[in-house]
């Protein structure tokens, strides 16, 4: 199935994948703050980061920059949320679109496509 | 592709002769694999980046002091018919750079054929980046 955000195929397109970043406590390390203080001190949940990759394809270059505006366009300040379902059902709620990056070049072949890295986060109430 | 025998081979101004063979090699430089989160196999391949390298191989039977250098650039034109009449001749065209000049000595040990081969390494260049870097025309009246 195709994954969506807010209901919308963003990366369909092209081949993406889904992954999450770390999850569990969020651990300071004393010496941050205080030079001198030796071990660290837990201060609350890690955020829920999900991470997608892959490739905008298209089949030329106007049809590319229409994909690479739409996602783009769902980067807002402040920042909206949504809900974000990968291929296979998974859903994650109050989702924040936070970060887009695109790889070095757009490659131009018998297709045009450009490799990206898209971060949502669902940040602490 | 594989040329034997050509008809003609120039190079610049310069004409090559006793050329055995002209190789035309085409490969991927860069390739792209992408898979998805379905399963093993590659969603998406493709090759943004591509190579086409042309060997001219000639035969010497006597001294050459006239080989092309690395990094010259040239048109290399030459022509190739199926048979010995102009009929279905075909020209190539192509911007070159030389990349490597090697020389391979040949019947040493039988004193039988005497000579050397001498392989000239080609990258092609694309007028654009998007054209095919080597350009095939009808060449039936004859000329190179």
């Amino acid at each position: 199935m195709a994954s969506t955000f807010k209901g919308l195929g963003l990366f369909n397109s092209g081949p993406h994948r889904f992954a999450l970043g770390p999850q569990g406590e969020y651990v300071l390390i004393n010496a941050r703050l205080t030079p001198t203080q030796a071990g660290s001190t837990p201060i609350g949940p890690l955020e829920l980061t999900v991470i997608v990759k892959g490739r905008l394809v298209a089949a030329g270059e106007s049809a590319l920059w229409t994909l690479r505006d739409a996602v783009t366009a769902q980067l807002t300040d402040p920042v909206q949320t949504g809900t974000l379902i990968d291929h296979h059902g998974r859903t994650w709620t109050d989702m924040s679109f936070v970060r887009y990056e695109e790889g070095d070049r757009t490659d131009r072949a018998r297709e045009w496509s450009i490799g990206y890295t898209a971060t949502f986060v669902r940040f602490l109430p | 592709m594989l040329i034997l025998n050509p008809q003609a081979v120039k190079f610049g101004p310069t004409t090559w002769e006793d050329v055995a063979a002209i190789t035309i090699d085409r490969a991927a430089e860069r390739t792209i694999l992408e898979w998805t989160d379905s399963g093993p196999h590659p969603a998406l391949a493709d090759v943004p980046e591509q190579l086409v390298t042309i060997k001219v191989t000639r035969r010497l039977l006597r001294d050459d002091l006239s080989s092309p250098a690395p990094g010259q650039s040239a048109e290399l034109v030459f022509c190739t018919s199926p048979t010995a009449a102009q009929g279905g001749r075909k020209r190539a065209r192509a911007t070159v750079v030389v990349t490597s000049v090697v020389h391979q000595l040949t019947g040493q040990r039988s004193g039988a054929d005497p000579g050397a081969l001498r392989t000239i390494t080609m990258l092609c260049i694309s007028s654009d980046g998007a054209a095919d870097p080597i350009t095939i025309e009808d060449a039936s009246d004859g000329s190179l």
